[in-house]
């Protein structure tokens, strides 16, 4: 009987030492955001806006919109933000700074090589023309099995020393380059491309490119004209 | 099979959360689900792209630790159902989707595959419904009565 009793008092214990669901729920949910959060701070690096300069950069360095824009020369959308970026630079060239560093995505057999390519002009101060280039026959080389006659036809048409540029493709620190500007990428939390930071903030894919650009322009150049 | 699912929107939620919230945006941006308030489109899918993953990680939580196990369990049928519905209307639309993009970038599957895996996900949601008794072992809900 003093046995039962006993039982009896440890059970009505626990019961009464169980947390209530709500308290549990509660700790569980402030556990899990604090945990993201963390990790959300701990792998990923804010994007900061002041690029290097560095003949991958173009326009006013002290334009009011900077943009970082991680690239795939594979990549269609890429093709459509290089144009875009490019017809609001000519309208209004103070306002905008661009930064290219490249992301070339496993999905894309030629983006490395393209990347190795506009890499390797740069070295003939030519990075630029041959970007526009690569991004302008994009639909006639992305279908090749072997991108490279594309890629030598560019050179040629830009009359880059031929000779210089196969020493260069042959040379790794040009591949370190590319893979360390995926990984700055991959640590700010770039997945795909392109992925813009603009001033500052992410923005993945063209969809709202144009009006964002628009929108910026609008504010600094109202800004500009008080 | 309870523990797997919740382990599986745990990490789905999860990698979503933790990458920046544009990442996902980017792929609910591709299913065009905000079309017709073409005004709004654009922060109904940064409202999805922001919410859907911490809902799937607090789903997957719940249903792991067995906690509000059975209001647990409906949600994510709805939520599945939802995410099924989605994949359809960009399938008859036509709509160029190559990755569903429901894991991030670790790993790949196409809509038609995910449509799939969805329809079996939410017949072991109502499996797990049905058979409570079962549902229920190693479960708070259990544990607190």
């Amino acid at each position: 009987m003093r046995q039962d009793r006993s039982y009896k008092r440890f059970i009505t214990l626990g019961k009464n030492l169980k947390p209530s669901k709500k308290i549990i729920t509660l700790i569980i949910v402030i556990s899990a955001v604090a945990v993201i959060l963390i990790l959300k701070c701990s792998l990923f690096s804010k994007s900061n806006s002041a690029a290097i300069e560095d003949f991958r950069t173009k326009g006013n360095p002290d334009a009011p919109i900077k943009i970082i824009e991680y690239l795939d020369f594979q990549c269609p959308s890429c093709a459509y933000a290089s144009k875009v970026i490019k017809e609001q630079m000519s309208s209004h060239p103070d306002l905008i700074h661009v930064t290219l560093r490249h992301f070339p995505l496993s999905m894309h057999r030629h983006g490395v090589l393209a990347s190795t390519y506009v890499e390797c002009a740069a070295r003939q101060n030519k990075f630029w023309e041959f970007h526009d280039k690569t991004f302008e026959n994009q639909d006639a080389w992305k279908k090749l099995s072997d991108a490279r006659p594309a890629f030598e036809l560019i050179a040629l048409d830009l009359q880059l020393n031929i000779k210089k540029l196969n020493s260069c493709l042959r040379d790794v620190s040009i591949s370190e380059i590319i893979e360390s500007h995926k990984q700055e990428g991959k640590a700010k939390g770039v997945r795909s491309t392109p992925s813009l930071f603009i001033n500052g903030e992410l923005l993945v894919g063209v969809n709202t490119l144009p009006q964002k650009l628009n929108q910026l322009v609008s504010q600094f150049q109202s800004n500009v004209e008080q | 099979m309870r523990l797997l699912i919740g382990i599986l929107f745990i990490y789905s939620g999860a990698t979503k959360t933790i990458e920046p919230y544009q990442n996902f945006q980017y792929i609910v941006e591709h299913y065009q689900l905000f079309d017709f308030v073409s005004a709004y489109s654009y922060e109904l899918d940064t409202l999805v792209a922001r919410v859907i993953p911490w809902l799937e990680l607090f789903l997957g939580i719940f249903i792991l630790l067995g906690l509000w196990l059975e209001n647990a369990l409906k949600t994510l049928g709805g939520l599945v159902v939802g995410f099924i519905i989605v994949i359809s209307q960009a399938l008859i639309r036509g709509l160029p989707i190559d990755d569903c993009g429901c894991f991030g970038e670790s790993f790949s599957m196409p809509p038609q595959g995910m449509l799939i895996f969805d329809c079996c996900l939410l017949g072991l949601v109502i499996l797990l419904l049905w058979k409570k008794e079962k549902t229920i072992v190693f479960s708070l809900d259990r544990w607190m009565g």
